[in-house]
């Protein structure tokens, strides 16, 4: 087994509302590798993103404490650089502009930016748009935009908050293919977070089911389906055995939060 | 047979020609509950609006079926406006605001008189250091234009070899900020007429460069660059000219009554109407002339205040370009208004019996 | 068949209707002896005497719309001076806005008109004094509406600038300026409008020209014609300050011209 990348230990989150004391997160274990590509899944509202503002560094945990290559995150960590939903770029700035952000901040001259965000609008194939503005693209291509935003920043660890959700089933199915074949080119470390089984499936080495709020790992699937995956794999019997056990563990978790209370 | 546009637009006609109807109703009928005509009063703190007061005060307005309302408007147009609108039927004003309006076409009012002469109540007043017209060059003068001290200051100025226009800067003031603005240094020389004319010459150092008295009109025609009028609102009159005609004659028993006990008349103006020492009201009032009932028509024809108005007119037009044309102004004027009403045949409909 | 957008073409001709009747009945109205002309002159009255205020012997209206808005443009300016990195700062701090909201609301319903009595003075009654009302009558205008631009600046986008490794300075200069630009700049066009509405009152004391001065003489004098001359040359004015104020915004935000054209 390679080192551990991210270590998260006994994290728990919880939220003050004003009807009381809201628990997100409780007692949350995961470790991600080096180089892994980690799905979780789990019911909306289970507390996965919280998770993933905290390896952030957006929002600290309440208790635990989340480590990044062996030190303890504490702040905004730009090395683990997130994709957004709905792509969060800047509608003032050009495609170029966007993916030379981050190594403008780090004082890198315009003429190595522009070259370094060249290679990279090149990788996610949108050459010939660097002059566009976000507001000019499609939303496939937006997330695009904002993939090779976040690679040129040279993170190690991608984190990405349900990134496909808002696109169309077939400009979602290209994106995966894409972002599988970036992350094995550029050995990249990857968290990502859906809803989507059939998506985890696709993507993950390894898969988190997580339980219903207050998020604690409920199971760890180690997935074996053969790679490259591609479509045609949906149809084997293996990855519907897969996804049939891991809906009956997400449909539990789905169907106790719908009996229970909702605060705790 | 009217399609949908015009039959709007006949609508809307018709909708403005009722406004004007149920305006000129309401102000014809008005009648307070005692069975009085209501009439307002409109005017400033001058002098020449004592009579007005003694009439509310004394109770003759009321002896002769009239309840008088005063109320406060500071400059002449604004007065002449609200007669105009039909929400004011009487005012005393400066004879220039008057021309103006006359000039641009307002029909809306009579001009029944003209009440009294005073002089000397006005005048160019300049902060210390400033003594004499040359050292005006270049300085700057405060006033509120489009009044008669606009016209003093022009005619002051030009006596003296100055031109308004180029060797001096004017600047337009508000009738009260004047005494303010002028001791705070804002201006270097002011004009204005009673009762911040004495206000002015109260400031330290300030020297009095030239009063209306010294101007070309008071040598000529012996009056105020603009003299006081009386207007009465044209609609309002024409409605019912004997009631009218009984309004002016209790505004001239009141006058009367003012020349005869100016001590007493001092008392009334004081506290309710002008707030200012009594004893210069007092001194104020005696340098005033008034002209009765009588006396209209010896002032109002060409020997007396239509030379001045001719006079006034050529200088407004051809000099300062204030106004388009010279008016007709004889066509305002309606002495029919000040005579007396026969006793024998008033009618009962226009002048209820006085009480008591 | 009515939610369908107008064309241009079609927004200006329905527009130029709209005008022509209103200046038409208008016009008709006062010829037909409706309307006194003393209390409204005739439209074409109006424009003659717009042409001899431009052009004949007194040639005023040139030189008043250059004092106009020579007043209304630096009282405007030092608004926006001022109000921009102020409203800004009460758009980014909590403890900014809670501490100046309650001055704000305080002096943002005050009329333009109230201040003339502090104004003189504090001021006396020249060009300053008349700059001054101009900026306390926008000056609230341009706080409140650069805050609130600050405010409805998407979170997420500072989330990811900070992810981006952009320090605090760096996601204000970066992110927030340019992201509440947008909304910064439209208030400003309404209160450079609020702006021209203050001229009355600053060209009310101690003026010898503007269009509010010439406004405010025309009444002395019983000009309505004149008055209206003034009231018109104030809204043609902003109507071509609007139109600067539009190309201003065309140059600055070159990335909203695809989204208004999608």
């Amino acid at each position: 087994m390679t080192e551990a990348v991210i270590q998260a230990q006994d994290v728990s989150k919880i939220f003050p509302t004003r009807k009381g004391i809201l628990s997100a997160l409780e007692i949350f274990s995961l470790d991600v590798h080096k180089g892994e590509v980690v799905c979780i899944v789990g019911a909306s509202g289970c507390g996965k993103s919280t998770f993933l503002n905290i390896v952030a560094g957006f929002i600290p945990p309440t208790r635990g404490r989340v480590l990044l290559e062996g030190k303890e995150i504490q702040g905004v960590e730009p090395r683990c650089g997130m994709i957004f939903q709905n792509y969060a770029l800047f509608p003032w700035m050009t495609v170029l502009e966007n993916v030379a952000f981050g190594p403008r901040l780090k004082g890198v001259s315009t003429k190595r930016r522009h070259e370094q965000a060249h290679r990279w609008i090149a990788m996610v194939g949108l050459e010939g748009f660097e002059n566009a503005y976000p507001g000019e693209l499609s939303g496939g291509m937006q997330q695009r935009v904002a993939l090779s935003r976040v690679l040129a920043n040279e993170p190690d660890v991608l984190l990405c908050d349900e990134p496909f959700a808002a696109l169309d089933a077939m400009t979602r199915q290209i994106m995966q293919q894409e972002l599988l074949h970036i992350v094995h080119k550029s050995q990249k470390t990857v968290l990502f977070i859906t809803h989507s089984i059939d998506e985890a499936l696709i993507l993950s080495d390894r898969l988190v089911v997580m339980s219903a709020r207050p998020g604690r790992v409920k199971a760890i699937y180690k997935n074996d389906l053969p790679r490259p995956r591609i479509l045609d794999m949906q149809l084997t019997d293996r990855f519907i055995e897969l996804k049939r056990e891991v809906w009956e563990l997400v449909q539990e978790e789905v169907i106790g939060s719908m009996t229970a209370p909702r605060l705790g | 047979m009217l399609n949908v546009a015009s039959s709007a637009l006949l609508r809307f006609v018709a909708i403005l020609l009722l406004i004007q109807i149920s305006a000129c109703s309401s102000q014809t009928d008005e009648q307070t509950q005692g069975g009085l005509f209501r009439v307002v009063a409109v005017g400033s703190q001058w002098y020449g609006h004592v009579p007005v007061w003694v009439g509310i005060e004394r109770g003759i307005f009321i002896k002769y079926g009239f309840q008088v309302e005063w109320r406060f408007i500071g400059k002449s147009m604004d007065r002449l406006n609200a007669i105009s609108s039909g929400e004011a039927q009487f005012a005393s004003l400066g004879e220039i605001a008057m021309l103006s309006a006359m000039a641009h076409g307002n029909r809306r009012f009579y001009w029944v008189g003209n009440q009294d002469i005073a002089p000397g109540f006005e005048g160019l007043v300049a902060r210390p250091g400033i003594e004499r017209f040359d050292q005006l060059r270049g300085k700057c003068i405060g006033f509120p234009f489009g009044s008669s001290v606009e016209l003093t200051c022009r005619m002051l100025l030009k006596q003296h070899g100055l031109n308004p226009g180029q060797d001096v800067r004017l600047v337009n003031l508000e009738v009260g900020d004047v005494p303010a603005v002028f001791r705070a240094g804002n201006v270097d020389a002011a004009l204005i007429w009673e009762p911040g004319f004495s206000q002015l010459a109260a400031v330290p150092g300030a020297t009095v460069l030239g009063m209306d008295t010294d101007t070309e009109v008071y040598q000529r025609f012996g009056t105020m660059t603009g003299p006081d009028v009386l207007i009465l609102g044209k609609d309002w009159a024409d409605a019912d000219p004997l009631r009218a005609q009984n309004f002016l004659k209790a505004y001239f028993e009141a006058l009367e009554w003012v020349k005869h006990h100016p001590e007493k008349a001092t008392d009334v103006a004081r506290g309710r109407y002008i707030q200012q020492d009594r004893a210069l009201i007092g001194t104020n009032l005696e340098k005033f002339v008034w002209y009765g009932i009588k006396e209209q028509y010896r002032v109002m024809n060409d020997r007396g205040i239509f030379a001045q108005v001719e006079y006034i007119l050529d200088i407004l037009h051809d000099q300062m370009h204030a106004i388009p044309v010279k008016p007709k102004f004889r066509d305002w004027v309606n002495l029919d208004l000040l005579r007396t009403p026969d006793m024998g045949s008033r009618d009962s409909t226009s002048r209820p019996p006085p009480d008591g | 068949m009515d939610n369908r957008e107008l064309g241009l073409w079609q927004t200006t001709v329905i527009g130029a209707l709209g005008l022509l009747v209103f200046v038409g009945s208008w016009e008709a109205l006062v010829r037909l002896g409706v309307i006194d002309p003393y209390f409204l002159p005739a439209p074409s009255d109006i424009l003659r005497r717009m042409l001899q205020m431009a052009t004949g012997p007194e040639a005023v209206l040139a030189h008043d719309i250059k004092m106009s808005a020579t007043r209304v443009l630096t009282g405007f300016a030092l608004s926006a001076l001022v109000g921009v990195p102020l409203g800004l700062a009460m758009g980014m701090s909590h403890w900014v806005r809670a501490a100046l909201n309650p001055v704000v609301s305080i002096i943002r319903p005050l009329p333009a008109l109230s201040w003339i009595p502090l104004s003189m003075l504090w001021l006396g009654i020249d060009e300053q004094q008349k700059y001054a009302i101009v900026f306390m009558g926008s000056f609230a205008s341009v706080l409140v509406y650069t805050t609130d631009a600050t405010v409805r600046v998407d979170e997420i986008l500072i989330i990811a600038a900070r992810n981006l490794g952009a320090s605090r300075l760096q996601t204000i200069r970066h992110v927030m300026l340019p992201a509440a630009l947008p909304n910064i700049l439209s208030g400003l066009k309404v209160v450079l409008a609020i702006a021209w509405t203050c001229v009355i009152s600053a060209e009310m004391v101690g003026a010898n020209s503007g269009l509010g001065f010439r406004i405010w003489t025309a009444k002395e004098w019983s000009d309505t014609g004149q008055v209206l001359v003034g009231m018109l040359s104030i809204s043609l004015t902003v109507l071509i300050l609007d139109i600067l104020f539009r190309w201003i915004e065309h140059i600055l935000l070159p990335w909203q011209r695809g989204a208004t054209r999608s």
